[in-house]
């Protein structure tokens, strides 16, 4: 491959300045994707009403829209409405703190603790929370499941958090990491758990009694599953710790491998995020690729971060894509279509921040509009809040 | 995997534990064939096999203990060899340990690097041992580790940095070696190197972006009601069957290599300049070895006491606005494993003000007196409880684990009483053993002091007066009075 003479330097335009802070009774801990968003959450409005279609601003506490008519797609972390406000969660060890924040940026800053779900421990293992995700299951169901992924089992909570729904224990009493699960996806009717194992675990939500049961294993691959995004028609897209990319349905019950994509040299994925037509995917090395699912090609290598990628949301209705690294920065960039027969770049680096001597282990937009952004940094008893002045493209 | 985490952590407190006496027999300038059996000793109490097999089997799991346990860990390892400390020292050795293993695993470039820094500890507890039986209990916890991690992909390496620095999350404390060399900020924060000067095939440096030719194709997607916006956008089309039926049709599955792109038309845009490497490509390779006697190729994992311009003569900043604006910072560090209770400004090793107080008390205990008031101030001041709230109520049973699982590996009685009541019967030493005499060390009594003196001359081997050698010491109690106890020739 030939590299061609670099076009020009790009600066970031937008700024992000801090906004506040979260405080927590915990301090962060490692874990991936530590910091995860509930946007518009049924429990926190008053009334059911349809409310603003307006993304720009709060409408207002009464005329708040609620995720019962607004189902995020099936990785639950999507736009939200416009109610301004917004669940975050963060994990300590066995403990996951959720926190509603204000996420209006017309208004001043203001978050509240809401409750701590304290997972109990084994006898000779302590519980350690290694993934959690808002799951949302859309019509006709219409609810927020909150799962939480640990190295003795995983955990099925309402939207809140204050009642645990399900527990899904693996097999055997060793609680050796080798068969956790520790990547959560949802289809339309199913919510999908990943396995060191390389086995999926479906579940279905039974809408009688609010139960979740499992339904099936599916064997996918030897590899752990590193990393997974799904979609409601049943794709799947899954990062193996090798750095292989692999497209899957499992809409016909047994899974289909669709396309694969395999580096030259193996690279951890760190991260998936699906934004029509790509799949970017982030990796240890620092870079991010894009993959055009339909052609089936490697449209971009973007040597993002000079170090490990520890987590990356994208902001949907904004086309924003937010990436921090273990190089103490922060980065949001712009996502574009492009047009038949236009060469230009799919994406361009929006904005910088810079934030120094920590250790960045969780980011999220903390808004649809992309301009609220939120930063876990190990060790601290707080979570970072970031305002962008512009971040329109 | 859990196991091999602990194995590292353990591994990594345990090295720094040596590291630290090591030290501090040499500025102590303790006599050479003391702080030799001293090194042989506790090596051998690291990489005893009865503990590296408990680690490995599970029934000794570091992450699931207090941090209160864990000293209690070290404070075996520290006592199997003749040497003994007392509780403030050894409550510094085990903060120093701490934090710099929380630096070590903060700072490391990538996460295979934890396994180097492991080897770089026991390379280092090699070299400095000088028994036939330490040296063989080093070769093969090396080679353990070599088999047991050099298959582990990258992405286990970082689940045990995660577990170890999510274990240590809660320390919050201020080094003074760390403060200056550089490492660690006055506010507790560790400084990390960036720009990496380090450059390695694994990592690259950021700025370009390179697109490949695109596909002749309309990339813009049907327009769909987002879900959470309201909004049309093209969000949500991967959702639809129509896409499904895309992806689906034609054979599959299809294998996309990387190697495709090559030769493709580039567009390559820089975000980022670089200040003085214009190749974005990738660093040469970091040469690393997981050889007996390899280069590790890092350095993190080295004692950073041997570090030059590291030494305990180097001026100690106590300047007070310094310490005004350490007060000041939102999050200032604390001897409180677990909280933020407060700035002790006698974070600084060699406060001389505290030593003054100690120095009795350590004798006391050496001697075998009743511990301290101030002493047990101190003790009760610290809330040494690890993580916040938690169900797992497990410091009963992380005492017994560390006492089932660490064997008691002292050589001779370490506090055996011997009770004499004059002066000359305290003066007839076991030579088997650590000789313990009762007698409150801190009263003016002509027979204390004389007692005192007489052990100081046996210790260091000192004549009553000038010790002679750098007049440092005055007298025998001045040298009994400095921070780290002497080991008995006899014990």
């Amino acid at each position: 491959m030939s590299l061609g003479k670099p076009e020009k330097e790009q600066k970031g335009t937008g700024i992000y300045t801090s906004w506040g802070y979260v405080p927590l009774d915990l301090c962060c801990t490692a874990m991936p994707e530590n910091l995860i968003v509930n946007f518009a959450p049924a429990s926190l409005s008053s009334s059911s009403s349809s409310g603003s279609s307006s993304s720009s601003s709060s409408s207002g506490a009464g005329g708040a829209s609620t995720s019962k008519k607004r189902n995020d797609h099936g990785d639950g972390g999507g736009g939200g409405a416009g109610n301004g406000r917004a669940l975050v969660g963060a994990a300590h060890l066995d403990t996951f703190l959720i926190h509603e924040v204000n996420t209006d940026p017309t208004k001043e800053f203001a978050s509240k603790h809401v409750h701590s779900i304290h997972l109990p421990s084994a006898l000779q293992n302590r519980c350690i929370i290694f993934r959690a995700k808002w799951v949302s299951l859309p019509k006709p169901y219409s609810v927020k499941v909150l799962v939480l992924c640990t190295n003795l089992a995983t955990y099925f909570y309402n939207e809140l958090g204050s009642k645990q729904i399900f527990k899904f224990e693996y097999e055997g009493d060793d609680a050796d990491l080798s068969r956790c699960c520790r990547t959560i996806g949802a289809t339309k009717a199913n919510i999908l758990l990943g396995s060191e194992r390389g086995e999926l675990h479906v579940f279905s939500y039974e809408p009688r009694k609010g139960n979740i049961v499992p339904s099936r294993t599916l064997k996918l691959s030897t590899e752990p599953i590193a990393e997974l995004c799904a979609r409601r028609n049943g794709l799947l897209v899954v990062g193996s710790p090798s750095g292989a990319l692999s497209v899957w349905t499992i809409s016909q019950g047994d899974p289909l491998k669709l396309t694969e994509y395999v580096l030259c040299k193996p690279e951890t994925i760190t991260s998936i995020v699906l934004w029509s037509p790509y799949a970017i995917v982030a990796y240890g090395s620092g870079i991010i690729r894009m993959f055009n699912l339909f052609e089936k090609a490697i449209v971009a290598q973007i040597f993002a971060h000079s170090r490990w990628i520890s987590c990356m949301d994208v902001c949907t209705s904004a086309n924003l894509l937010l990436t921090m690294g273990e190089d103490d920065e922060a980065r949001i960039w712009s996502l574009r279509r492009r047009q038949k027969g236009e060469q230009r770049s799919p994406i361009k680096l929006q904005s910088t921040i810079q934030i120094e001597d920590m250790n960045l282990i969780g980011g999220r937009f903390l808004n649809t509009q992309g301009t609220v952004l939120g930063a876990c940094n190990l060790g601290n008893k707080d979570i970072a809040v970031y305002v962008g002045e512009d971040c329109k493209r | 995997m859990m196991r091999n985490a602990n194995l590292l952590l353990y591994l990594n407190l345990a090295g720094e534990v040596f590291y630290i006496i090591v030290h501090r027999m040499k500025s102590q300038k303790v006599k050479e064939e003391h702080q030799e059996r001293v090194r042989n000793d506790i090596a051998v109490a690291i990489c005893h096999t009865t503990v590296i097999q408990n680690l490995l089997k599970g029934s000794l799991q570091i992450l699931n203990l207090k941090l209160t346990d864990v000293r209690i860990l070290m404070d075996r390892i520290v006592h199997s060899s003749i040497m003994t400390v007392n509780a403030f020292s050894m409550e510094k050795l085990f903060e120093l340990t701490l934090i710099a293993t929380k630096y070590q695993y903060t700072t490391c470039q990538y996460p295979s690097d934890i396994l180097l820094i492991a080897l770089n500890h026991l390379d280092s507890i090699r070299k400095a041992v000088t028994d036939p039986t330490a040296k063989t209990l080093t070769e093969n916890l090396h080679n353990l580790l070599v088999d047991r991690f050099k298959d582990v992909d990258v992405r286990t390496m970082q689940t045990y940095r995660y577990l170890v620095l999510s274990y240590l999350a809660d320390v919050k404390l201020k080094m003074t070696n760390l403060i200056r060399l550089g490492l660690q900020k006055t506010s507790g924060e560790f400084v990390k190197p960036f720009p990496d000067k380090i450059k390695r095939s694994e990592l690259h440096s950021s700025g370009l972006i390179e697109v490949y030719k695109c596909p002749d194709q309309d990339e813009s997607t049907s327009e769909f009601k987002c879900f959470s916006c309201d909004l049309q956008c093209e969000c949500n089309e991967l959702d639809s069957e129509e896409t499904l039926r895309r992806l689906t049709t034609g054979k599959f599955p299809v294998k996309v290599h990387e190697s495709s792109i090559r030769g493709k038309e580039v567009l390559t845009t820089r975000f980022k300049v670089e200040d003085s490497d214009l190749n974005m490509n990738t660093g040469a390779p970091l040469r690393t070895s997981l050889a007996l006697n390899g280069d590790r190729g890092i350095i993190l994992g080295c004692s950073i006491y041997d570090i030059p311009g590291n030494c305990d003569d180097a001026p100690i900043r106590t300047d007070e606005s310094e310490n005004d604006e350490a007060k000041e910072n939102t999050e200032p560090a604390s001897r409180d494993y677990s909280s933020n209770k407060g700035n002790f400004n006698d974070d600084y090793i060699g406060s001389s003000d505290l030593y003054a107080t100690k120095g009795l008390d350590l004798c006391s205990v050496l001697l075998g007196c009743e511990p301290s008031d101030s002493e047990d101030d101190i003790n009760q001041s610290r809330d040494i409880g690890g993580a916040g709230p938690s169900q797992y109520s497990a410091s009963a049973l992380g005492l017994e684990s560390v006492l089932e699982n660490f064997p008691s590996l002292g050589f001779g009685t370490k506090t055996s009483t011997f009770t004499g009541n004059t002066v000359d019967e305290q003066l007839n030493m076991n030579p088997n053993s650590i000789n313990v005499i009762r007698f409150d060390a801190r009263s003016d009594s002509t027979g204390s002091k004389a007692a005192l003196v007489a052990i100081a001359q046996d210790f260091f081997d000192l004549e009553a007066e000038d010790k002679g050698e750098n007049g440092k010491y005055q007298n025998a109690m001045d040298a009994l009075l400095n921070d780290i106890d002497m080991p008995n020739e006899d014990g």
